[in-house]
């Protein structure tokens, strides 16, 4: 541990020097909306010193004293060069305009090219780009696009994603900052993520920065715009299943905005008229984002944003307006089920800056999950009247602070370190059972109301403490070197949030220290080397029993029993530009193992069985996977996008599952191959197309059948035998492969007061049947294998109107 | 026109492809055909087995019984005797293939012995055309049932039961308990003319007992069904007091023929009972269900199972 500190104070001590310096900072904005802008450099060619903005477009350059041009340039912005006398501290805030070069020809970009960033393993998607991938139903997509990724895995269907061979727990989802953990609307058809709200989209699959801990295979940070702080604007867009409005503008013009976006979906509308009297249908989702961030000052700004998803399905079911007509029976009984999961979140931040090289950010958080289903029966009989219902209740609240600082003392170092705290509230299984029966005989009545905790709530502790220095070593070599410091322990039973976190803390078995590292070395300016080490730990577990993402799914704490899940990931990479940076060549190759793993005993369900989590799960699983990913994209002209290609092998291993042999994990994954491609023909009409190929999913798979034993059968009393299927090592089997194009066109036409777009597009063009399960049958007397497919080629229209 | 072309294009495009299931030839590892063994040794009757092959997943053929393989039995290790084919009793068993029934001659592999409780019995057979295989299982000890009571006071249809017994505290021990009854009703209707019903088969069994599997209370009971498995983790070489409620189709005095049927059986026999009824319950390849459930084998080289009941049954009525 001291060494580990020793290392990274001789690093920032290497490149301390005793000269006068002074430091230009400042915020970095688009000078149409105000918005501050990520990852935009800002370089002095004299000295051959740069910074980039941060999250907050915050940037601090110290240079020594003298007179510097200084560059600020970010791709599809006009760049901007300032000359500076720099004989003390300047602060100079800059307004960023589009280029005449639409920034929807940027495809996909890092803070920096792809040759100079230290950090492996991260991808940076604007959201323009997202909204020319042709999506399904034409909703626009984030998970989606994000699966389109080398090194993502999916499954049909379903927006989840699998990242390097971990599961879907293992990727953090962070919406301003806040976890996000059930990212799926529909089972998981659509993501929760309304692509109008959104600014930035960053996914981190290895090589993780200190500040990032809590997961073992991703970070996916999701940044919601901050709302127009030059003019009142408004966004709408009518799709197929859906409709989406978008408002935003100023409050106090050039220091307060907001933004409120919200989404619904009407299949129920539709579906509605066709159903029968005696039956009401509920189906629907529904999002909605809201923010608004104030300038207190010029070192002080503070944002609140939130989030409020739904799912709704439900069936009511009227008998007295069903079979019996009008209540030509004197029985009547209404029968309902009800399912419904959402997410709530909300942040509040405030940036402050303590000086012109320390940049600091508070954020209190506030993140629920929860997912019921109830059954209901009423019935009313001339005899006796009946009244069922069953509610189940499961999810995870979570309270959170934390701070973090940014401290760029020279253009040499930027060190970032911080804090965080977050007190989760597991209830993974909660059942409301109420009964009455009442009859005209009196001994049958019968009632009963009482909650059953089959799963006991569950309430902890989680801490972490972070340093890293993002630090230019030689003018070749420069790393990202920190140390992520985890606290996790239960919490006592007792609504005090403290209560357990003081009593435990000086217990070491709670801490664990994760080292990460990651280290980039020019061979020239085209070309570089990268390594990366991280060491994660995941203290929280997804008890899942299905691969649709069913919101059924529970997050359970590590207890002593299940403990924390574990990782180290090793990546290297290489990485060059092509035909004047027009192109970006990475190839990357990685390691991963996995530890303490857990997945559900064979056949156990969480919706069927009354056991306790712990007891139905395997423990101490190990997961292994690595790989190469090959990514080439390109990033200017009127053509661009990109091509990626990922080789990997993902398995697993758990004492008591196929004999305790490794198997291949369900996603795992040889062949995973994506094209993204758009092509702006003029101001009015764009296309875009993807297609992707993946080797089909692993599975368990029928291999041979046999003779069961002799029983008497209960039907006919006579001796009959069963065919019992033998079933061979788990995941044995192989899908078909996984192929699919998707095609879109949009036509742009613009107005004295408002622009539209039409967007016609289709999902599977060429209707391929991919597979998404597979069982034996029987046809024309001969067992066969049948597959089952979710979807066809699906046209879709939608129509967007901004004004 | 415009307007009447395009949604014809699209409900076109979706009635093409609505048939989302379809035949696929899918890869999987091959599979060689082997010995099946099939056996239940119980401390009653004289040991016997049948022993068939397995078929490939896509085979057209059927599993079929074999008549001409090499069947040993051993006691503790100790060769006991051959077990021969019984081909003067042909029985023909049914079985569904593809929802319709046909039938299959089966044999009996035979023994004068009738196997011993407190011993591991192992089975091994051989045939040309197959690798040898062999499969053991262990018959517990016997267990003495005592105190065994009969409420009819309260519901005649549905009476208490309670009895207890000592549990081995040297071994790990797994219990099934099931209770039989006949009973005939009989009365006049309202023509004068006599009535009858008749009922035979497996009693309804409902309990608290915290040894068996629990599950959502219904009516007041965590368990409820025609048999119950469970072991002796909760009371590992203690008395045990079972408690139930027994429910049958007619009253308790209708019946004349009641049996408690208390079976103990070794972890091979509880293994292929639960993967058996989990697997056909929620195990099979499901398009929304977890893993597969493989039926439980203890068969070295081959498959099926060998498994061995030590039953008593103790008769209530007459």
């Amino acid at each position: 541990m001291k060494k580990r500190f020793t290392i990274l104070i001789l690093l920032i001590a290497t490149n301390s020097y005793a000269q006068k310096k002074y430091t230009i900072s400042g915020y970095i904005t688009d000078k149409n909306n105000g918005e501050s802008i990520v990852g935009v450099n800002i370089y002095c060619a004299d000295l051959s010193l740069g910074v980039t903005s941060n999250t907050y477009g915050f940037y601090s350059l110290t240079l020594p004293e003298g007179i510097y041009d200084v560059s600020f340039t970010f791709i599809g912005y006009q760049n901007q060069v300032k000359n500076f006398n720099l004989n003390s501290a300047i602060t100079h805030d800059v307004e960023f305009e589009l280029s005449s070069v639409n920034i929807q020809e940027v495809v996909v970009t890092g803070e920096k090219n792809i040759v100079e960033t230290t950090q492996t393993s991260m991808i940076e998607v604007p959201i323009e780009q997202i909204r020319t991938i042709p999506a399904l139903l034409g909703e626009v997509d984030i998970l989606k696009a994000i699966q389109l990724l080398p090194g993502v895995q999916s499954s049909e269907g379903s927006s989840g994603f699998y990242v390097r061979g971990g599961g879907p727990d293992q990727n953090l989802i962070l919406l301003d900052g806040v976890p996000v953990y059930n990212a799926s609307h529909i089972g998981g058809l659509f993501s929760v993520f309304n692509a109008d709200a959104i600014k930035n989209v960053r996914l981190t699959k290895g090589g993780f920065p200190a500040r990032f801990g809590g997961r073992l295979s991703s970070v996916l940070e999701i940044d919601m715009r901050e709302g127009n702080m030059k003019e009142f604007k408004g966004d709408a867009t009518l799709g197929l299943i859906s409709s989406k409005l978008t408002l935003e503008g100023p409050i106090i013009k050039d220091r307060t905005s907001f933004i409120v976006a919200a989404r619904r979906t009407y299949v129920d509308l539709f579906v509605k008229p066709f159903m029968p009297a005696s039956t009401d249908l509920t189906l629907y989702f529904y999002d909605l984002n809201a923010k608004i961030n104030h300038k207190i000052s010029k070192n002080d700004r503070v944002y609140l944003s939130a989030y409020m998803g739904n799912d709704a399905f439900g069936v009511d079911y009227d008998a007295s307006q069903g079979g019996s007509k009008g209540g030509e029976s004197s029985d009547n009984g209404i029968l309902n089920f009800g399912l419904g999961y959402g997410n709530l979140t909300s942040t509040l931040r405030w940036n402050h800056l303590f000086s012109d090289k320390l940049f600091s950010n508070t954020t209190l958080t506030y993140s629920r999950y929860s997912f019921n289903t109830n059954f209901g029966l009423t019935s009313n009989q001339t005899n006796e009247n009946t009244a069922i219902n069953f509610d189940y209740l499961a999810g995870i609240e979570d309270l959170g602070g934390r701070i973090d600082f940014d401290y760029m003392p020279n253009p040499n170092h930027d060190i970032k370190f911080g804090t965080s705290y977050t007190y989760h509230h597991f209830f993974p299984g909660e059942i409301n059972q109420n009964i009455n029966i009442l009859s005209s005989d009196t001994s049958q009545n019968f009632s009963l109301d009482t909650i059953l905790n089959f799963s006991g709530n569950t309430n902890v502790h989680e801490m972490f403490f972070y340093v890293e220095d993002n630090v230019k070593i030689t003018s070749r070599l420069k790393a990202n070197i920190g140390l992520h410091i985890g606290y996790y322990s239960l919490a006592n039973n007792s609504s005090t949030y403290n209560t357990g976190l003081m009593d435990k803390i000086h217990d070491e078995n709670n801490f664990s220290f994760q080292p990460r590292v990651s280290a980039r070395y020019l061979l020239n300016e085209n070309w570089s080397l990268k390594a990366s080490y991280a060491n994660m730990q995941q203290n929280i577990h997804l008890l899942s029993n299905s691969s649709v993402g069913f919101p059924s799914d529970i997050w359970v704490p590590a207890i002593d029993s299940v403990p924390s899940q574990k990782s180290e990931q090793w990546a290297g990479s290489v990485s060059t530009l092509l035909f004047q940076g027009a192109y970006e060549l990475s190839l990357e190759g990685y390691y991963k193992t996995m530890g303490n793993l857990i997945t559900y005993k064979a056949g156990y369900s969480n919706l069927e069985s009354t056991e306790s989590w712990e007891n139905a799960v395997e423990t101490g699983g190990e997961g292994e996977s690595y790989g190469a990913e090959l990514f080439l994209q390109k990033k200017k002209g009127k053509t661009t996008g990109w091509i990626g290609y990922t080789l990997s092998w993902s398995n697993r291993r758990f004492d008591n599952i196929n004999f305790g042999e490794w198997y291949a994990y369900k996603y795992d994954r040889r062949h995973d191959f994506s094209l993204v491609i758009s092509h702006k023909f003029n101001d009015k009409w764009d296309v875009g197309a993807t297609w992707v190929y993946g080797t089909g999913n692993a599975i368990t798979f029928p291999q041979g059948v046999y003779t069961g034993m002799p029983h008497i059968s209960p039907w006919d009393e006579q001796v009959a035998v069963d065919f019992v299927e033998s079933y061979g090592n788990r995941n044995s089997t192989r899908l078909p492969a996984y192929h699919r194009l998707d095609f879109g066109i949009n036509k742009h036409k613009k107005r004295k007061k408002w622009d539209s777009t039409l967007s016609l597009g289709a999902y599977n063009l060429y209707n391929r049947k991919n597979p998404f399960f597979a069982y034996l049958d029987y046809e024309d007397n001969q067992r066969v294998a049948k597959q089952v497919s979710l979807f066809p080629i699906i046209p879709s229209i939608s129509y967007r109107i901004q004004f | 026109m415009k307007n009447i072309i395009y949604p014809t294009l699209l409900f076109s495009l979706l009635i093409v492809s609505c048939d989302m299931e379809t035949v696929i030839d899918l890869d999987i590892p091959p599979h060689e055909p082997v010995l099946v063994l099939n056996g239940l040794l119980d401390t009653d009757t004289n040991a016997r087995v049948v022993i068939s092959h397995s078929v490939g997943a896509f085979s057209n053929a059927v599993p079929s019984f074999i008549n001409n393989a090499n069947v040993l039995l051993y006691k503790n290790d100790q060769f006991i005797d051959y077990l021969l084919p019984d081909l003067t009793n042909l029985i023909y068993v049914n079985y569904y293939d593809d929802y319709t029934a046909d039938s299959l001659a089966m044999y009996y592999y035979k023994s004068d012995y009738t196997p011993d409780n407190n011993s591991t019995y192992r089975v091994e057979v051989n045939h040309s055309d197959y690798n040898s295989i062999s499969a053991e299982t262990f018959i517990p000890d016997d267990i003495t049932v005592y105190n065994i009571d009969v409420d009819t006071t309260s519901n005649e249809q549905k009476i208490g039961l309670t009895f207890s017994f000592e549990d081995n505290a040297n071994q790990q021990n797994y219990y099934r308990l099931k209770v039989f009854s006949s009973c005939v009703k009989e009365w006049e209707d309202e023509n004068g003319d006599d009535q009858e019903f008749g009922y035979r088969g497996d009693a309804y069994i409902m309990s608290n007992d915290p040894s068996f599997p629990g599950d959502i209370p219904w009516e007041g009971y965590t368990f409820s069904g025609h048999r119950v498995v469970f072991s002796d983790a909760l009371f590992n070489g203690q008395q045990k007091t079972i408690t139930l409620d027994v429910q049958s189709e007619l009253k308790y005095g209708e019946c004349d023929t009641v049996i408690i049927e208390f079976s103990t059986f070794s972890d091979d026999t509880y293994s292929y009972y639960n993967s058996l009824g989990d697997h056909s319950e929620k195990g099979e390849l499901n398009i929304f269900g977890g893993e597969v459930i493989p039926v439980y084998t203890n068969v070295e080289n081959g498959l099926g199972v060998l498994i061995s009941t030590n039953a008593q049954q103790i008769y209530l009525k007459p």
